[in-house]
Formats: C-alpha cells, structure tokens, sequence
C-alpha cells in the first residue's frame, strides 16, 4: 500500500499548494507555474486561450478522437470598488459569496503587492439577527488613506487568506478547494495514465471564469471540438445544517446523472466504478448543472459530456473542507476510463 | 514576548499554556509567582530601596490570561463539535471560522453553502446552536478519540505585522496587558509592586473576584485591550476609541465609574509626558477594575488601555506606536504616583 | 422639630445638590455641614461614600449601619462635536428616550436641553446614540466651562411642594438622606450608629458594598425610595403615595428576614406610624450587598413611595418621609435585636 500513501501524501501536498494560490475570476494567470508543475511531466503541449483558459495535451493514439476533462482554475473572491473617506477598502462579491461568512475573515487584496487585510464591520450598527450586509462590510489593510489610495484600485482582486491545514483522516480544509480539488484530481488521473496506453488524446483545460458563469467553458469547447467531455467539479457533501444533501465526504468521488449528462458515458464511469472497485456515489441534478459541464455539453453539435465531483462541505468559503481520498479515488477512476475507452468512442453517439 | 502570548491558547478556564508561559517569564526576571486556587499568577517586586518614602506605597497592577473561546457541549452522531461561546462572542464572525482543540488539533466552524440556503435562511444569522465545529471525524467514536466534551476551542492563531506599523492577532485581549505589565515587572520601582495575572476576565471577572479576597493596594492599575470603535461608517459619536490615538483612559464602564482625580491624575501625566492619550468614549463592557473597585473596603482603580481593533475575533488589530506611548504613560504615572507618595491615601476603612 | 418651612428646606437643598454616581462630592459636602453639629466621626471612603458616626452616651450597644445612598441617575459627556452638542452616555437607570425635551444641569450650573438628532424613516428611536445635549455653547465655551469628556449631567428640576407632596429630582435618594440626617438630629440610642451616605448607589449598589465591609455592623437599616404604583388605571397597586413609608419585605437583591422586618412593622405599629409591605420585582438597593457582606449581617429595610422614579418629577408624599423618620428613630432606639411582638 505504500504506492497508494505516497500517492495520498502527494495529494495532500499538491491540494495545499493549490489553496494556497490567489485565482479569483478573470485573474488566473497566476495559476500557470502550478498547472506546469501537477500537470506538464505528463503533457506534450500546453497553450492559454484569450480568455485565460489553459490547456494541456497528453496524446493518444493517432485518430481515437478527444477526450477533453475541464477543472475550473477560478475561485470565487471579491473585488475593490472604493476605498473610503477613512481609507478602508470597499468590495463587491465575485461568484456566489456567502456574505454571512465574511465578518473578522482574513483576506489578501491583490493590490500593487499582496496586502493582508481583514474585513471588518460598524459593530454600532449591527442587527442581533441580521447578517450584516455585504455593502456595510469593508476591508482593513491597517494603512490610511492616502496609503491604501497609493496602493489598490478599483478592480484590484480580493481573495480569502486562510491556509490549508489538514484534519482528521485525510480530510483538508481551506479556501478555494473549489476547485482546486479538480486541477489535481486530473493531475492525478495524467499521472496515472503516464506509462499507460489509452486511445483518445487527453485534453485537460483549466478553464477560466467558472464562478461568474461557466464562462472559460464555452469558449474551451468551441475551440477544442472534443468527441467527449467530462467536467471536474466539487458537489455539497453533507452537513449537520444540510442534511438533505446525500453525498458524503469521504465515500468517495460522486458522479452526477440528469439531462445534462450523457447517460451512456455516465453508465460507463459508473460500470468501471464497480469493476475497479472504487466506491462511486450518485447525485440527481433535474437541470442544466453548476458547473462546465453545463456549457460543454452545448458547443458545436453537441459533446457526450459527464460530470465527477468531489464531495465537499462549506462550499465558497474559506473553510471548504474535503476529503484527500476522495480526490485520489476520482482521479484513479477518471484515469481508468480514458484507458479503456474504445478507440473511436463510437459507443457514445445516440443510436435511436 | 506578546507575538509569544498572542499565540497561546487560554480560553477563560483554560489558561495553563499562558500561565506557564507568564509564570516561566517571571522566574527569568527573577520574580517567584505565586498562584491562588483560580490559577491567578501574582507576582511581586519590592522597592528598589527600601528607605525611599514610596516604598510605603503598594500599587497592583493586572491584566487578565484568559480569552473568549468555545467550550464544547457535544459531540454528535456524523462527528460534529457543538459549542457554546466562552465569554463575548459575537455569533456574526464564527461561520467559516478555523478553530483548534489543545493548542494543535485544528477543526472549522462549518455554515450551510449558500447554494443550499433559502432565501429567508440568508437573511438571518444562525442561532449559535445552529453552528458546529468540524474536525474531520468520521463519527462520535472517532471524535472522540481527540475530543472531550468540556475541551475548548480557540480561534487559530493569527499573529502577524499589519499595515502601517501595525500587528494582528488573536487575544490581543489582553495578552497585549500581560506582556505590558511582564515588561514593567522586569524593571525596578520606588514602590511595591505587584503584578496580577487573572483568569476567566472574559466570563465575568471571575479571577478578580478571588484575587480582590486577598490583595490589598493603595492604587490598582489595570492594563487592558479596549475596542477601538473606529470601523467604517461608524458615527463620530458612536467611536468609543481610535487605533492610533495612544493609550486609553477609562471614564466609566458597566463596572465601575473612575474616580475623577485620578482620571486627572493621568491626563495630566500624559499632558506632561507627550503622550497622547484618548477617554474611553462609552459605558458599556467592563473589565477587573470593576470586581477590585468594591473588593473589601474597596480600592482606588483606574484603566489605562490599548485601543485594538476587532477585539474578540480572530483578528484583532493593534498599533506598535499605541503600546509604546502606553509603556511609557504607564511607567511615567508610576513614577509620579511614588513621588507624590505621602501614604497611605485617605479612606481606606475601618 | 424645627416648623415645616425649615424642615422641607433641608429637602430642597438637598436634592437640588449634584450628586451624579461617581462624583458625589457637591452632595457629599452638604451632607457633612449638615450631620456636623450632632457626629462624633465624619469620613469619607474610597468609593466616595460618607460615614457619620454617632456614639452612645453609655457603652454597651451594638454597632449599626444606617445606610442611604446620596447619589442621583444622570448621563456623561462622551463626546462633544465641533458644533458644541455633546453626545453622552446613561448613569444609572436614566431612560434616555423618554426624557426628550428636559433639561440637565452640569456641575457648573449649565444647563442642557436633551434632544433627538434627525432620524431617517425606520431608526430606531428608543436608542441612547439617537440623542444628544444642547447648552447653546460651542466647544470652545464648554472647554472654559471645565465641560470635558467625563463631565456629567444631571436634571436641572427644583423641588416644587403641594400641602400633601413633593416633587424634584433626586428624590430618589436624597428623601432616604434627608430621612438620615432628622433621625440623626433627633435620635437617643445606645447603640454606636454610623450613617453611611453611600455612593454608587445607582450604578450597581457599590458603595455600601466596601462601607459594609469596612464597619463589619451588627445590624444594617437601609432607607431608599420605592415605586409607587397608585396611578390611573393600575388594577394591582400595592405603593401608594400618603399610606405610611413601606418595610421592606423583597426586591431583587434581598429577602429580608421575616424576623426582622417583623421587627420593624411591630415597632411601627406599637408607635402608631401607618405603614406598607414593600415587595418589588425589579431594582435593587443598598440592602442587597450590605446583607451579603463578610459573614452576613441581619438587614432591613425602609422605603418612602415614590411616583414618577428616575425623572425630573419623582413625588413623594410628606406625610411619609415624616412617617419614615420616625419609624427609622424608633427602630435605632429600640434594643437589639429589635424582636418583634
């Protein structure tokens, strides 16, 4: 089993690696080095698109098609709108924030350097039941105006400052695991596929600009033209205040069926699940899902698209919490299927 | 010696780790602490000489160990912490919080994504029985190999440099007091000294309260981290202290109104030494000054602050060029308090 | 007994004293010329209360705590704007939003009109932030008055008579001062007596706590106003105005021991002197700490009704206050413990 644990380790120490780094929307550039270190030994070519897509080749055999996997590179953030008269920083949300969890959070304004910064609130004007709304919080970078004027503009990107630490059993916690759990389930998967033959070529994209509308994914499916598509995600994993959620963390990867999917890919993710005995669970989604896998399905005539997510729990905030197992386990089954996919993935046309 | 404190974990009841910390610092200067059955350190330093009028005088100066923290009440079926809050928190700033158990085992405040949440969830905040610490645990067995119910957890550890001359941390409140009055303790004085170091302030001067049983003083000085109201939109009237303004005098709070000339007292000791020094603009909250003040046949006391931001989060914020001018307000009235010495002052009971 | 005008001056001078929680010293002085001629001991304590001792003649008595706080709700200054209106904060139980329009008085004879700033739509107005202090003067002219951050405010009412009543501010206490200061004049015990003006009453019963502890007594008689309810519409009034002073059964910091109170209705009624069961459940008083200090020490309790507490227009019957004096005389004199039957 010692393969497997250092596999684990690794996991762990690429998950917090990935944390660590600021990509909130639009801005993630700055993800480059770490996408050339988790998945470049096993790629040939890699490029960025104008939209700040990046993409990274593993060659199949010669004419078996393309597969594309897409794991999002955004997190969601905030963003500087103003600095004030008493030179705090004011900021709008970017993607889906929780404004419940910001007061006293630490945070890193992405101004002309990196300043940390924490958000603060008029402790006279809050409301005993009331979330203190987003538009009366502010950040504190602890310089005055003049100072904070000097060094942050409007537009700068704010992102959550909280570092990865690991709980019990392999279980991480930190922020923006939305989704960096994805970049390295498929570093896991390029990693396992390296020194294995499989037919199609592997198309692994990190898209840009999830969080604010899928936005990076229509763009990488209209240039790359795939044959088939699967889309990397994390999905709520249960809580004691979401009970009625029914993935859990720890149980392994989830795998997601509803008309957004392609029945017969997810029928076959789902069969070699069972038969290489990686625990595998099931959500329903009745619409057009959260996640690339929305807009991959969409491009040209269409592609077979499926979605695998990783449980997660606390989902866009800085204590998104997972399980290292998890990640590993979606990257082994994603690696397994693209090695024994049919060379010319005929399986998956629609066949009425 | 505060970055050292700060990133201790003393949750009211719970404050061995900064005691023996307080306590090793104590013995390195060359003081013996003693302890009370609370756990209060208190330490003594007498007069530089003996023959000087104001080795008459006996002052106590305090500044508490404990800070706020949640105590944990159960652990349910999945493996979820629950807790109530030790002290003033306020349930506005725990979601999507870090926490640790034991001075290592780290575990978070977990909140419902906003995906899951209904409109009229967002726009309420969570009773704190809502809320629940995760630490990774499979089940009840399993956390409970690593937790007790009646463990506390603390917010992570912050420290850092801030901004313009600035340090963040947790519990500024009031390790900044400790390390303060540790480095006053270092130093020799006319008179007696003696240093206190409380417990369970934050639960209701609890420590004081037993402390007050036995210490007498001519004066009581109490060093505190008071909250520096100064956040955006908050109104000039509503500012009950400003980061940067210098060190605090209190005026009155919940448990105690200062007496007038010694307020003076220190004015005019600030005015003369060039230090600026703000009132505490508000009545609300309290501190050990309020358990000491009526202690016995009471005591003269009075509170000199640093102002600090976003106290009883996990992030509060303090000015270096504050704490200076507040070593130095402090050290300059305990000097003039020993040469107006003309002990002992007046009204000290039957 | 000195003729009635002579006897309600006291009261007027008293409760038109300053005397804000904190800084009694005004209150305190008047208090001390007065008791002068008939101490034997006058101090003050750190709190800033005032003790009053008045020996026996004889030996032999026991040691007795009469205790009636001296000081009076109010606000202070917390901040003051380049306009010269000053922002402050309660002393005590003072009910800021329902004291819009009075007026204060600082130390310095100023008087303030206290007023609600601008409210948009939906503000709160029951809040203390909402309001502020208007002398007419800006910072500068404040500044020269000595009116700083700290400086407090009390209401500006002088006592105003009927044949029946009375009504001022700072009834509640200065009527129990005023109830010490007669008994003091006219008492013959032999018992060693000390009259404690007791400071910080109204900010959380302080000073009586550290003057108890200080005269360790036997015995501790606390004299305090209390609420009386005999207003319109009050099906279940129990206080009323004219219907003898109240002997203290509870409120919320003591339940005085049946023997002792027994103690004193007795007394009140071998003497002739009307009297009513006082049994509140809000406020506290002096006798709450007083009872509980060091060992426990055998306390009761005598409250003159007052309508209208904690404003500017606190009434009180005078046929009461006389009432209580008495009663208070007889309880000092009788021997101890005072048993009752």
């Amino acid at each position: 089993m010692s393969e497997s644990t250092d596999l684990l380790l690794w996991v762990e120490e690429i998950l917090a690696e990935g944390s660590a780094l600021s990509g909130v929307s639009a801005h993630e550039a700055g993800l480059g080095p770490y996408l050339a270190k988790i998945w470049g030994p096993s790629c040939t070519e890699s490029r960025t698109d104008a939209l700040g897509n990046q993409f990274y080749l593993k060659p199949g055999r010669r004419g078996a098609g393309k597969i594309l996997l897409a794991a999002h590179a955004d997190e969601i953030g905030l963003v500087v709108t103003a600095v004030d008269e008493k030179g705090f920083i004011r900021f709008a949300p970017v993607g889906g924030v929780d404004e419940r969890a910001l007061p006293a959070q630490a945070v890193m304004v992405h101004g002309r350097r990196d300043l940390p910064g924490v958000i603060c609130f008029a402790a006279a004007k809050r409301l005993a039941d009331k979330p203190i709304p987003l538009a009366h919080l502010a950040v504190d970078i602890g310089y005055g105006r003049e100072e904070t004027l000097a060094l942050v503009r409007p537009g700068d990107p704010i992102s959550f400052a909280c570092e990865f630490k690991l709980l019990l059993n392999h279980t991480g916690t930190g922020k923006a695991l939305d989704d960096r759990a994805g970049l390295v389930v498929l570093a896991v998967c390029l990693r396992d596929l390296t020194g294995r033959t499989h037919g199609p070529d592997v198309l692994a994209v990190a898209t840009a600009q999830e969080e604010v509308g899928c936005r990076g994914a229509v763009t990488t499916a209209f240039q790359a033209r795939p044959d088939a598509a699967i889309a990397v995600d994390v999905t709520h994993a249960q809580s004691p205040d979401a009970k009625q959620v029914t993935a859990q963390l720890g149980r392994g990867p989830v795998i997601a069926r509803g008309p957004n999917l392609h029945p017969l890919l997810t029928e076959y993710l789902e069969e070699l699940a069972q038969s290489e005995r990686i625990p595998l669970q099931t959500e329903a989604i009745p619409r057009a899902t959260g996640t690339d896998a929305r807009a991959l399905q969409l491009a040209g005539q269409g592609v077979p698209t499926a979605l695998i997510s990783v449980p997660l729990r606390y989902m866009h905030t800085p204590v998104e919490t997972i399980s290292a197992q998890d990640v590993l386990l979606a990257g082994k089954l994603l690696a397994a299927a693209i090695a024994g996919l049919s060379p010319d993935l005929q399986e998956l046309e629609f066949r009425y | 010696m505060l970055e050292k404190l700060s990133r201790l974990d003393g949750v009211a009841g719970q404050e061995k780790a900064v005691g023996e910390a307080i306590a090793a610092r104590l013995r390195e200067i060359g003081l013996i602490p003693e302890t009370d059955r609370m756990g209060n350190i208190i330490a003594r330093r007498e007069p530089a000489d003996p023959t000087d009028p104001a080795a008459a005088v006996h002052m106590l100066l305090c500044a508490h160990m404990d800070e706020v923290g949640l105590l944990i009440t159960d652990i349910t079926a999945e493996g979820f912490l629950k807790f109530s809050p030790v002290g003033g928190v306020d349930r506005a700033v725990l979601p999507a919080k870090r926490v640790r158990l034991h001075g290592s085992l780290p575990g978070v405040v977990g909140i419902k994504a906003i995906h899951l949440q209904k409109p009229e969830e967002r726009k309420k905040l969570p009773e704190i029985d809502a809320f629940y610490i995760d630490i990774g645990a499979t089940n009840r067995e399993d956390a409970e190999k690593q937790v007790k119910i009646g463990d506390m957890a603390c917010f992570e550890d912050s420290w850092r440099e801030f901004g313009s001359e600035l340090f963040m941390g947790k519990a500024l409140d009031d390790r900044a007091g400790c390390a303060l009055l540790l480095e006053i303790l270092a130093r020799d004085h006319p008179c007696r000294l003696t240093g206190a170091f409380t417990v369970q302030e934050e639960i209701g001067l609890r420590g004081a309260q037993v402390l007050a049983n036995s210490v007498r003083a001519d004066l009581v000085v109490v060093l505190e981290a008071t909250a520096a109201l100064d956040a955006p939109e908050t109104e000039p009237e509503e500012t009950v202290t400003v980061l940067g303004g210098g060190p605090v005098c209190y005026l009155m709070d919940a448990g105690a109104v200062y007496p007038r000339e010694l307020v003076r007292a220190v004015t005019d000791c600030a005015r003369t030494e060039g230090v600026p020094l703000q009132y505490r603009r508000g009545a609300a909250g309290g501190n050990d000054a309020g358990a000491l003040q009526t202690a016995g046949a009471g005591l003269r006391v009075v509170t000199l602050a640093l102002p600090c931001r976003y106290i009883h989060t996990m992030h509060s914020v303090a000015s270096r060029e504050d704490y200076r001018n507040w070593k130095k307000l402090i050290l300059a009235f305990i000097a003039r308090q020993c040469a107006a010495a003309t002990p002992p002052p007046p009204g000290k009971g039957a | 007994m000195p003729d009635s005008d002579e006897k309600w001056r006291l009261l007027r001078e008293l409760t038109a004293a300053f005397g804000p929680s904190g800084q009694e010293d005004e209150v305190r002085r008047l208090i001390a010329t007065t008791a002068t001629a008939r101490a034997d001991e006058i101090r003050e304590d750190t709190l800033g209360s005032l003790i009053v001792r008045r020996r026996p003649a004889t030996g032999g008595g026991r040691r007795v705590m009469i205790c009636a706080h001296m000081d009076e709700i109010g606000v202070m200054t917390t901040h003051i704007d380049e306009a010269g209106f000053l922002r402050f904060a309660p002393v005590g139980g003072f009910r800021t939003a329902q004291m819009e329009g009075q007026r204060l008085r600082f130390q310095s004879g100023l008087t303030a009109v206290l007023a609600r700033q601008f409210l948009e739509p939906g503000q709160d107005k029951t809040e203390n932030r909402r309001y502020y202090l208007d002398t007419g003067l800006g910072p500068e002219a404040l500044a020269a008055q000595g009116i700083d951050v700290g400086a407090m405010a009390v209401f500006a009412a002088p006592l105003t008579e009927t044949a029946a009543t009375v009504s001022g501010k700072a009834l509640d206490n200065r009527i129990g001062c005023f109830v010490l200061l007669e008994a003091l004049r006219r008492v013959r015990s032999r018992h060693d007596l000390y009259f404690v003006f007791s400071a910080q009453e109204e900010v959380g019963l302080r000073g009586a706590k550290t003057a108890a502890f200080a005269l360790e007594p036997d015995a501790a008689y606390i004299v305090d106003t209390t609420i009386a309810d005999d207003i319109p519409r009050n099906p279940v009034a129990t206080l009323r105005l004219g219907a003898g002073p109240a002997v203290k059964v509870m409120d919320r910091t003591i339940v005085v021991a049946p023997a002792r109170r027994d103690a004193v209705a007795a007394l009140a009624q071998s003497a002739g002197i009307p009297f009513q069961w006082e049994i509140i459940d809000r406020g506290g008083t002096d006798a709450g700490p007083v009872h509980l200090s060091r060992g426990g020490v055998a306390t009761a309790g005598i409250a003159v009704p007052v309508r209208y507490i904690h404003s500017p227009a606190e009434t009180a019957a005078k046929s009461d206050i006389l009432q209580a004096c008495d009663l208070l005389v007889r309880c000092l004199e009788a021997d101890f413990p005072a048993e009752s039957g």
